[in-house]
């Protein structure tokens, strides 16, 4: 008996240690071996991992039919029955690359980004700021990226041959309608927005989403902030002013409150100004942003900002000693709340309310215009994960706008003028990656606009092709539409949508964190421009879609922040050659906003020892055409050459455990003279002349100073 | 008796009493992971780690070596920029599943502010890691405060950071002599529990003293 228990025993043991050995060969689809792949029995703790030769070899207690299973990051997972008591001597595994990986292509032509984690990226959040020629402006940022216009009287983006009502500027997917603070003659305007509230800045210079209508040349899609990370208090006190701002941290919750005071007096007594201002601008702003993440990690973003602002100045008019009196007066309301969270793992939505209410009066002499602007856009769009590589996008938009201008001119006589229009929207889009090399964007936006009563079908289409570990070719193609201006449909709704077509073709190599280089050649047809004569009261008249033209170049960029330790510079050239038929032109002719070669370059470097950053920005740009009236020709004068040089520094100190910034530019170093263009007088002389009034910057030489602190 | 003895011993074969299979062969490999000094070796333990947890579903130990082993990689093997943020990848996919599954542990913030910590590759990241990584530890703090690791971490960043920054050796000092303290006296809870940093808290705080000097 006790023999047998024995035998019985050792039996027993010698089973639970029976052991099977497997083993084979880890390889890619073309045969190399893959190092570092878990290979095991599924639900078991027996396995190994592959060595440099792809080989592995385990051994196991286990018995039967199991489940043999491979797996590694950046590959799809493997899995084959294998029969135990009859083991296999040795199992080749082949593994397929997943299409989703980090380094797969991505559709880049056209986009110019600044994120963290973008391979569209060229910039980074903060260069917004660091950016000599910026003076925080994003819009001032943007204008040193290929494609743009140098055009310093303006202020606002000209994109690849646009005018500047053809960016149109998205906030976390929702149309912020007045970016830009008012425009008045002679004076360059700049961004709405705080360059502190973005993360991400995708700036669209041609072939973008069918997610985006109502852009004939550009989209800016600012992405901001998630939830603040602690509590932070800051002041900034400014040569222009000073701003305050609160922000408050809770475990799921954050609150920020700022606002702002801006005053000009000061320059205006110590700088000469080429203006001759009666009210230097004088504004408020108020900014309230909240962000809330659900259970179910679902992000609410809220955000709502206030400003007033007031400024009147004398600019010469070529008829009287006095000159034009301009003044503006306006405040604007805008907020935008947004919502995004997921159905399930594979399918997320986006949904959002955005409106902008602005109420502008301008004064040119003793006449008055009062304009009263709601903008209200909603939106709605779902993104699926079809499969490994396949990505459906769709959403729909309704976008209300209620316009209303008096104009009241100097025997108090009043005109009003007003529209409405329901800007309803529909969009589709996949996106297929055939490989980790390949992918194709193809998609289809429609629009309807109650006020012209027309609808639009906009086909897009975009491809990328990865070339080399960190190089990519890229194409573009699209059809984009937008609705005629205010300024034309209070005046006309029997009008069509305008329309340009894109085409864009892009290389980019290297890496934003070393060095980058991109190139990027387009051309574009533009069709249905709005063109009229000036008519009575000076008006607008015999409104029509009779305008068209075309627009074609070359940009490259250049960036490297690797050569020179602490050394980070960027390097851009355009060249454009472009033509239009628009608005009052009598024929095709470059616009006076276009310099057909425009050629900036901004550096930075990290002085260690000081904690401090120097920068400079230098742009410049060839003569732009202007129109002279007392010649025949069109639009054949050329202006000189257009060149600045900005510094700045900003030093770094900690105060508690915040960082503060001491941060000082100059505008135009070298005092520079720039004429940008000429305006002729509106009345001719009595030799029948007209006189020709030279349009410059405000002030020569801007010298900027700001202390922000946070604690 | 030698009945008695057999059936004691057929028992234990499967009692629970004894330690389990799991916390034998963790314990183990716990242990080698300590001792491998090599990216190979560390990936083996990785996948041996990933292994067990696939197993083991309702327990996070498993899923916290395979990220520590994925972020212990970087130590000892010279990595580009690159490779760093795709190694710290992997622990972070891990560490997104611990969040789901061990959300009052405080190693995992710990561990979540490692991996912030090692993504400062270069200086312009430093702000927006320190920032993480000092939430992260903050909620490590509020769950277990006599935990090592938060005063060691936050030494070593504080370490790493320029003195113009808030940073610096004099600074770091008392984090990192608290950290050893703890590390000192302190009882490891039981044997699958994270123990590391020690080592290297000594190391800077050697270094810190030497300043002085």
């Amino acid at each position: 008996m006790k023999s047998v228990l024995i035998i019985a025993l050792l039996f027993l043991s010698s089973l639970a240690t029976a052991q099977v050995t497997i083993g084979g060969k880890v390889v890619t689809t073309s045969g190399n071996p893959i190092p570092g792949v878990n290979i095991y029995l599924e639900g078991t703790y027996d396995g190994a991992s592959s060595d440099s030769d792809g080989i592995f070899r385990f051994s196991t207690s286990k018995a039967g039919i199991q489940m043999l299973t491979a797996t590694f990051i950046g590959y799809k997972t493997w899995q084959k029955e294998i029969n135990l008591d009859a083991p296999p001597a040795n199992v080749e595994i082949i593994l397929e690359e997943t299409i989703n990986t980090l380094d797969a292509v991505t559709i880049t032509a056209g986009s110019f980004a600044a994120a963290d984690e973008s391979r569209a990226s060229i910039m980074q959040p903060l260069d917004i700021y660091t950016t000599a020629s910026a003076n925080g402006d994003v819009m001032a940022a943007m204008r040193t990226m290929p494609g743009t216009q140098a055009a310093t009287d303006d202020g606002r983006l000209l994109v690849r041959g646009g005018d500047a009502y053809e960016t149109q500027t998205y906030i976390d997917g929702l149309v912020a309608a007045k970016p830009y603070y008012s425009k008045t003659p002679d004076v360059a305007t700049r961004g709405r927005f705080a360059p502190s509230l973005f993360s991400g800045v995708m700036f669209n210079s041609g072939g973008y989403s069918a997610e985006y209508g109502q852009a004939l040349s550009s989209v800016l899609i600012l992405n901001s902030n998630d939830i603040a990370t602690e509590d932070v208090t800051g002041i900034s006190l400014m040569s222009i002013g000073g701003e305050m701002n609160q922000t408050k941290r809770w475990e799921n919750s954050s609150l920020s409150l700022s606002g702002g005071y801006m005053n000009f007096s000061p320059y205006q007594k110590i700088f000469n100004s080429n203006i001759n201002w009666e009210k230097p601008v004088e504004a408020i702003n108020g900014t309230v942003v909240y962000r809330y993440k659900t259970k179910s990690n679902g992000l609410f973003k809220g955000y709502v900002t206030a400003d007033w602002g007031d400024l009147s100045y004398l600019t010469p008019n070529g008829v009287n000693e006095q000159g034009l009196k301009v003044s503006n007066t306006g405040s604007t309301v805008y907020s935008n709340f947004s919502f995004r969270d997921c159905f399930s793992e594979k399918t997320c939505y986006r949904v959002g309310i955005s409106s902008t209410y602005q109420e502008n009066n301008i004064g040119l002499n003793a006449d008055d215009i009062d304009t009263k602007e709601l903008n209200i856009e909603t939106r709605f769009a779902v993104v699926h994960d079809v499969s490994d590589g396949v990505k459906l996008t769709w959403g729909f938009n309704d976008t209300y706008n209620k316009y209303n201008q008096e104009y009241i001119d100097d025997e108090g006589q009043t005109y009003s003028l007003d529209f409405t229009d329901n800007l309803v929207g529909g969009f589709i889009e996949g996106e297929v990656k055939f490989s980790k090399n390949i992918a194709i964007r193809p998609g289809l936006r429609a629009e309807y606009a109650s006020v012209i009563n027309k609808w639009n079908l906009a086909p897009r289409f975009a491809l990328a092709l990865k070339t080399g570990e960190v190089s990519q070719l890229s194409g573009a193609f699209g059809l984009y539409h937008q609705t005629p201006q205010p300024d034309y449909l209070k005046l006309e709704d029997n009008l069509a949508f305008e329309k340009a077509i894109h085409y864009v073709a892009s290389y980019q190599a290297g890496e934003v964190t070393t060095r980058l280089f991109r190139a990027e050649a387009y051309y574009k047809t533009y069709h249905n421009l709005i063109t009229y004569q000036f008519g009575e009261l000076g008006l607008p008249a015999n409104l029509q879609n009779n305008g068209d033209g075309y627009a074609n170049g070359i940009d490259l960029f250049w960036r490297d922040r690797k050569s020179i330790k602490g050394f980070d510079y960027w390097v851009t050239y355009s060249f454009i050659d472009t033509k239009r038929k628009y608005q009052d032109f009598p024929e095709k002719a470059t616009p006076h906003f276009i310099s057909n070669h425009n050629f900036s370059v901004v550096g930075k470097y990290w002085v260690n020892k000081i904690s401090t950053q120097l920068g400079f920005a230098y742009t410049t740009a060839n003569g732009r055409p202007y129109n002279d009236p007392n010649t025949k020709e069109f639009m054949d004068k050329i202006t000189n050459p257009y060149s600045d040089l900005s510094l700045n520094l900003s030093h770094v100190f900690y105060l508690g455990n915040q960082y503060s910034v001491l941060y000082l530019s100059i505008n135009n170093v070298l005092g520079n003279d720039n004429e940008l263009t000429y305006r002729p007088s509106s009345i001719a002389d009595a030799q029948g002349d007209y006189q020709l009034i030279p349009v410059k910057r405000d002030l020569k030489r801007m010298v900027f100073i700001g202390l922000f602190l946070s604690f | 008796m030698k009945y008695l003895l057999l059936s004691l011993f057929l028992a234990a074969l499967t009692s629970n009493a004894f330690p389990s299979e799991y916390e034998e062969v963790m314990a183990a490999n716990i242990e080698k992971m300590y001792q491998s000094t090599t990216a190979q070796e560390l990936t083996n333990l990785a996948n041996q780690f990933q292994r067990i947890a696939n197993v083991e579903k309702d327990k996070w130990e498993p899923v916290y070596y395979t990220a520590y082993c994925h972020v212990r990689v970087i130590f000892f093997a010279k990595l580009s920029s690159k490779e760093t943020h795709k190694q710290l990848d992997q622990a972070q996919k891990q560490i997104d599943a611990l969040f789901q599954m061990a959300k009052k542990e405080p190693e995992v913030y710990i561990l979540q502010a490692l991996v912030y910590q090692l993504r400062i590759t270069d200086p312009t990241k430093g702000y927006k890691y320190s920032k993480l990584s000092n939430e992260a530890l903050t909620k490590a703090e509020k769950l277990d405060a006599d935990n090592p690791r938060i005063y060691y971490l936050r030494g070593s960043n504080t370490f790493h950071t320029p003195k113009m920054f808030g940073g610096g050796k004099e600074k770091a000092k008392p984090l990192l002599q608290k950290a050893a303290d703890i590390f000192e006296t302190q009882k490891a809870v039981n044997r699958l529990a994270p123990t590391w940093g020690s080592h290297h808290n000594n190391e800077l705080l050697k270094q810190c003293l030497a300043e002085k000097e």
